[in-house]
């Protein structure tokens, strides 16, 4: 369960405690090691870079080499033939929208879970944790989808992403216990209203566990697949992942736009995670790290 | 403040529950009821009660299929857990210790785990990709004129590689916390005894972190079962079913094979699926912790 004085403050930035190595033999090859482990990491992020900027001219002679002409128009050409305007739009439609309504619906979820508000407030506790173990039944939900009329709808596709509330709920269960509960019963005597009370109260005291669950939700929609190519079969409402992969079906061996459609798939997550990696790989590991 | 609050604290679950009941509660346990019909996925196409009919096929008529996958789900599952678990326990050994440019090294292995499948599998379809692909270069350098992902020998072994390639990254840091959870003083004691720093990691590192290593492994197998991301957009199970898991024939069978769609059948798959998950994971659970007592 993470605290309030851990998040964020990730291994990434605690000193080691290992043991320290002075320069010896095992040194070096520990210097090797990570050396080359960056390399594998680091190539074909770069190829893929490389190729989104070369002419298909100079992919079909040498793919491997930097790209010269710099082609800057593979990324218009990507944009306007993969539409991928709609895509965009449509992802930070989904995104914006599920990030925000998650965390309102987990939020006053969590609070009377975690001040024992409701009877057996135990009992909802681990029927939420349970929902993290489960497996998808996707098929079940496709027929649910299709009965109530929401299949290949924005609706629906968001409706689905409001199930997934166990791991946020979790997540600030666990940050709301950790919170004194003594302005609760201050409250009390103000008769300030429930509802109004979690939004003016609590929420701005879990904000940073609001931030962490909110940075991890958005990167999932962003990069779901599985549920978009499932349940959002139309174009014109799919998110940018299948959109990429629409892209790439609809533009085979076409690899230096394929390659730019990549590099703008890609490009926000790479932007949100370089301002904010210390935060999201604390998040992403604190599901692994209650354990 | 509950006593004052009445029904309200009720009011507040309501959203949350009836979304996560009506669209992940119900589905997930209502993937057995599915496993009894003919549910054929068409809107309005009559749903009729078979039995035990889907199971007696995948038994007998989908045997070699079961078989088939049974097989492909054993080595992607082994491979990965047993390669990206090794792994990502030595590189947080070493990115423990005090050699300078680890944090770069961390954010840039920890990258994939936020670029996603669709990104991650896409990146090495180029990379593989047999006109031009640098792997492809590579390995012609080598003598060898191969086209990994389309090649049934092979395919299996590209999509093992990316999903390693992809999610060491967040092994590695549940490790790395893992190992800075054990205290410095340890290894001081270590020190006196004269201990090297290998033997220190084979006798003080690893045993104190069982725990990490529990949870690790667990996620990892449970992930390979029940996963398909990377195999749908690396090779869709192909070629020919030979790096089809089980997650991934479920997909396939449910919803895209172009004029065999079952998904009543393809519940019956998942059912076998998430059997194999419990079963395992509830081994994995005793071997694992037994070994954390042990220790």
């Amino acid at each position: 369960m993470i605290r309030e004085d851990e998040l964020g403050r990730v291994a990434a930035e605690r000193p080691a405690t290992g043991v320290q190595i002075g320069i010896r033999p095992g040194t070096i090859g520990g210097y090797v090691i990570l050396g080359l482990l960056s390399l594998i990491y680091l190539i074909p992020l770069l190829f893929v870079l490389f190729v989104s900027l070369m002419s298909s001219r100079q992919f079909s002679l040498n793919a491997a080499s930097f790209p010269d002409p710099i082609m800057w128009s593979n990324y218009p050409e990507a944009w306007v033939k993969g539409s991928f305007n709609t895509y965009f739009v449509n992802t930070l439609v989904y995104t914006f929208v599920i990030v925000f309504g998650t965390l309102i619906i987990a939020t006053l979820a969590a609070f009377p879970i975690a001040r024992a508000h409701v009877r057996g407030s135990n009992v909802f506790y681990v029927l939420f944790l349970s929902g993290i173990l489960l497996p998808a039944g996707i098929i079940p939900q496709f027929f649910v989808m299709q009965q109530l009329g929401i299949y290949d709808t924005r609706f629906g596709y968001i409706l689905l992403w409001f199930s997934r509330v166990a791991l946020p709920i979790f997540i600030i269960t666990g940050f709301i216990k950790s919170i004194p509960s003594e302005l609760d019963d201050a409250a009390a005597i103000d008769g300030c209203s429930y509802i109004r009370y979690i939004f003016q109260v609590v929420v701005p005291l879990i904000q940073p566990a609001l931030s962490v669950v909110g940075l991890i939700i958005a990167i999932r929609v962003w990069n779901d697949i599985i549920g978009p190519v499932i349940f959002l079969p139309s174009n014109s409402i799919k998110p940018i992942s299948a959109g990429l992969l629409q892209f790439f079906a609809e533009f085979a061996a076409q690899w230096t736009l394929i390659a730019a459609a990549i590099v703008i798939t890609a490009s926000p997550l790479v932007v949100l995670y370089v301002f904010t990696q210390r935060y999201i790989i604390a998040g992403m590991t604190s599901g692994a790290l209650k354990g | 403040m509950g006593r004052t609050a009445g029904i309200w604290p009720y009011v507040c679950l309501v959203p949350a529950l009836a979304a996560f009941i009506f669209l992940e509660i119900v589905p997930a346990l209502g993937t057995s009821i599915f496993s009894l019909t003919d549910y054929s996925g068409l809107p309005h196409a009559p749903i009729n009660w078979v039995g035990l009919q889907n199971y007696h096929d995948l038994l007998t008529g989908g045997q070699t299929f079961l078989i088939r996958a049974l097989q492909v789900t054993a080595i992607f599952s082994l491979l990965v857990t047993v390669v990206q678990n090794g792994l990502a326990v030595l590189i947080a050994w070493l990115l423990n210790s005090r050699l300078r440019g680890q944090i770069t090294v961390r954010v840039l292995v920890f990258l994939p785990v936020v670029l996603g499948a669709t990104v991650n599998g896409l990146t090495w379809y180029v990379m593989f990709n047999p006109l031009g692909g640098p792997v492809t270069l590579l390995l012609a350098e080598l003598g060898i004129r191969a086209n990994l992902l389309g090649n049934a020998a092979t395919a299996l072994y590209a999509v093992i590689w990316v999903q390693i390639w992809a999610n060491l990254g967040f092994s590695m840091m549940v490790y790395l916390a893992g190992m800075q959870g054990i205290p410095a003083e340890v290894y001081e004691a270590g020190k006196i005894d004269g201990t090297s720093p290998w033997s220190a990691f084979r006798h003080l590192t690893i045993p104190l972190l069982a725990p990490s290593i529990t949870i690790n492994v667990l996620l990892a197998i449970i992930g390979t079962i029940t996963g398909y991301e990377l195999i749908f957009v690396l090779t869709d199970g192909g070629p020919a079913f030979t790096s089809q898991t089980l997650g991934m024939w479920v997909f396939n069978q449910a919803f895209f094979i172009s004029n065999n769609r079952l998904p009543g059948y393809a519940a019956t798959i998942a059912m076998v699926q998430f059997m194999l998950v419990f079963a395992i994971a509830l081994v994995a659970q005793y071997y694992l912790r037994r070994r954390e007592a042990v220790l």
